[in-house]
């Protein structure tokens, strides 16, 4: 019986310094949880799901927080709130993907407090992971979602491999299509690893969606000023215009010269456990004239290799749609 | 009689045939590949293991069934099986016949592990997705299906048990003459003499 | 230390799901064991 709406009790620490949560991180090993916004973790310990002996709450970490211009890019502390993401003027500026991607995110009072480490590295929200079924993404050996009576209509068109909850991140794809790096550290120190590195299909790790260690931190999201200033575009489809999770959503960076697509990253969440990257679609465009032939083209080939699930079949036409209209609407 | 390498020359005595070693061999390297890609995953080394674990479990599946026609009808299997004299040999100190009482104990050890990897191996195929059929996770109860689980658990993690023993006995120098026969084919007279009971293994005869 | 994983089903039944992989040490530790054993055996007997 799953008891709802009543926490299992733990131990509370809140660190001030990125030393101090390592080496609780250290002592408590795998009874430890690390907390950012809370959005995610807080539902977990509510439905009893998740009962860790020990709650690392990082928010009050400084050096976690703020957004730095950095000779390479932009440097983002992965506490920062998605509201000021936002409304940053190098953001805005420089990554409007990014900015307009968590404009989307759930309702502001969520984006007032939620991070965008704690939105990048999200858990699935497959209704059966989330209910605590003992499903593969849970430790189990089997997938509830995809059988014939399955409620799959959020799940995934690509990558499934046993489970087939997707990223339901507005941030994530569009962090890929700006090609972030993620800095990651623990006590015994730091690794980069770019996006397509750090989001990890169920082929790879069926337990989670970040190849982020249980010791380690996210601590920064650095963005390469190579996409600075690009032609962008996002479009979050979701049954609700707001506070909800995107059934569909499209992040696209492109790089045009003389009317022609010089190179281009195209990203669409909620198909896959990871931010799905067209990499053949952008070789399809590459180098073509940025006009309506070739968004048609490349929003025809999107969906190519798509394997939908007993009630996901709409997300198809709806994925191919809104990589057309990214091709044809990204602008500076 | 040919010298290329592997082949029995004179003054050699032919303890394997190249089949008996090609398939010793792939059946390793099936093993050691099944094990990897099971449990450096469990232990934090993560890739993309499935696909390689159950192709590589059908090629095991085809090298044991081949070895076990082969053994039962083409070669002589009470060779293998432990008898009287074995135990016997274990007061007396006495020579075995091709293979001693440990090897025919440990042959029968890994033959059931195997057999029952691959069996729930076999069964486990059907949840997950392949070219030739789409999973069905309702074969057998939550229970059923936990209890083919463990077995495959058990399975793997006892076969790394055995590996230690085996590659033990292989590197020890006074069984060097079996291993050498593993790679090459073959022993020498005197080692013949000396390690085995000419009466229960005829190695002329067999060659 | 278990000796299996388990899970609560839909029904809400504790069920096995596969042997504890805490276990492969213990399996691990058997094997060095056995070589352990056999290696002080031959050495103190050599010509058993």
């Amino acid at each position: 019986m799953i008891v709802k709406d009543i926490m299992a009790p733990f131990e509370l620490y809140q660190p001030a310094q990125l030393k101090d949560a390592f080496s609780l991180l250290d002592s408590f090993g795998k009874d430890a949880w690390k907390m950012a916004g809370g959005y995610d973790s807080l539902d977990w310990f509510k439905d009893r799901i998740v009962r860790p002996q020990a709650v690392i709450d990082l928010t009050g970490i400084a050096e976690m927080k703020g957004i730095k211009e950095t000779p390479d890019g932009v440097e983002i502390g992965a506490l920062t709130t998605l509201s000021e993401i936002e409304n940053n003027p190098i953001i805005k500026a420089k990554y409007r993907l990014l900015a307009d991607a968590v404009s989307h995110v759930a309702s502001p009072q969520i984006r007032n407090h939620g991070t965008i480490g704690g939105n990048a590295s999200q858990n699935a929200r497959c209704l059966y992971f989330r209910y605590g079924l003992p499903c593969y993404r849970a430790g189990g050996n089997t997938c509830f979602a995809d059988t014939p009576e399955g409620i799959n209509r959020e799940h995934a068109l690509f990558g499934a491999d046993r489970c087939v909850a997707v990223t339901s991140s507005d941030g994530a794809p569009a962090l890929t299509a700006l090609d972030a790096k993620f800095v990651l550290q623990s006590s015994s120190g730091q690794r980069v690893i770019g996006a397509e590195e750090f989001f990890v299909g169920p082929n790879v790790d069926i337990l989670h969606l970040t190849a982020a260690k249980p010791e380690e931190i996210l601590t920064t999201i650095r963005l390469p000023s190579a996409w600075a200033g690009k032609n962008f575009y996002f479009e979050k489809v979701a049954d609700r215009n707001v506070w909800d999770f995107p059934l569909v959503n499209v992040a696209a960076a492109i790089s045009v010269q003389n009317g022609a697509i010089r190179e281009s990253r195209i990203v669409v969440g909620g198909v896959s456990a990871v931010p799905h990257r067209l990499t053949q679609v952008e070789g399809i465009i590459q180098g073509k004239a940025l006009e309506e032939g070739t968004a048609t083209l490349a929003g025809q080939s999107s969906t190519r290799d798509a394997r939908p699930l007993n009630y996901n079949g709409f997300k198809i036409p709806l994925m191919a749609s809104l990589v057309t209209r990214a091709v044809r609407n990204a602008t500076a | 009689m040919s010298s290329h390498a592997g082949s029995v020359q004179a003054g050699q005595i032919q303890r394997h045939k190249l089949v008996d070693r090609l398939y010793h061999w792939v059946m390793a390297v099936c093993i050691l590949t099944l094990l990897a890609t099971s449990l450096l995953p469990i232990i934090g080394w993560k890739f993309a293991w499935l696909a390689i674990h159950w192709v590589t479990g059908l090629v095991l599946t085809v090298a044991v069934l081949f070895h076990i026609v082969r053994a039962l009808f083409f070669q002589k299997p009470m060779s293998m099986v432990v008898d009287g004299q074995d135990l016997q040999n274990l007061g007396s100190g006495g020579r075995p016949g091709k293979y001693n009482l440990a090897q025919k104990l440990y042959h029968l050890a890994i033959a059931v592990l195997i057999l029952s990897g691959i069996a729930s191996g076999l069964v486990m195929l059907r949840k997950i997705d392949t070219p030739w059929w789409r999973r069905d996770p309702y074969w057998f109860s939550d229970s059923s299906w936990g209890v083919i689980y463990s077995a495959h658990d058990f399975v793997a993690m006892s076969l790394v048990t055995m590996i230690i023993i085996h590659v033990y006995f292989a590197l020890r120098p006074d069984e060097w003459h079996l291993t050498r026969s593993m790679f090459r084919g073959w022993i020498t007279p005197k080692e013949y003499k000396d390690h085995f009971d000419p009466k229960r293994w005829n190695a002329e005869e067999e060659a | 230390m278990e000796l299996f994983r388990y899970a609560t089903s839909v029904y809400g039944d504790k069920v096995i799901i596969g042997a504890s992989f805490d276990l492969l040490q213990w399996f691990v530790g058997a094997g060095v064991a056995a070589v352990l054993a056999h290696a002080i055996f031959k050495w103190i007997v050599p010509s058993h």
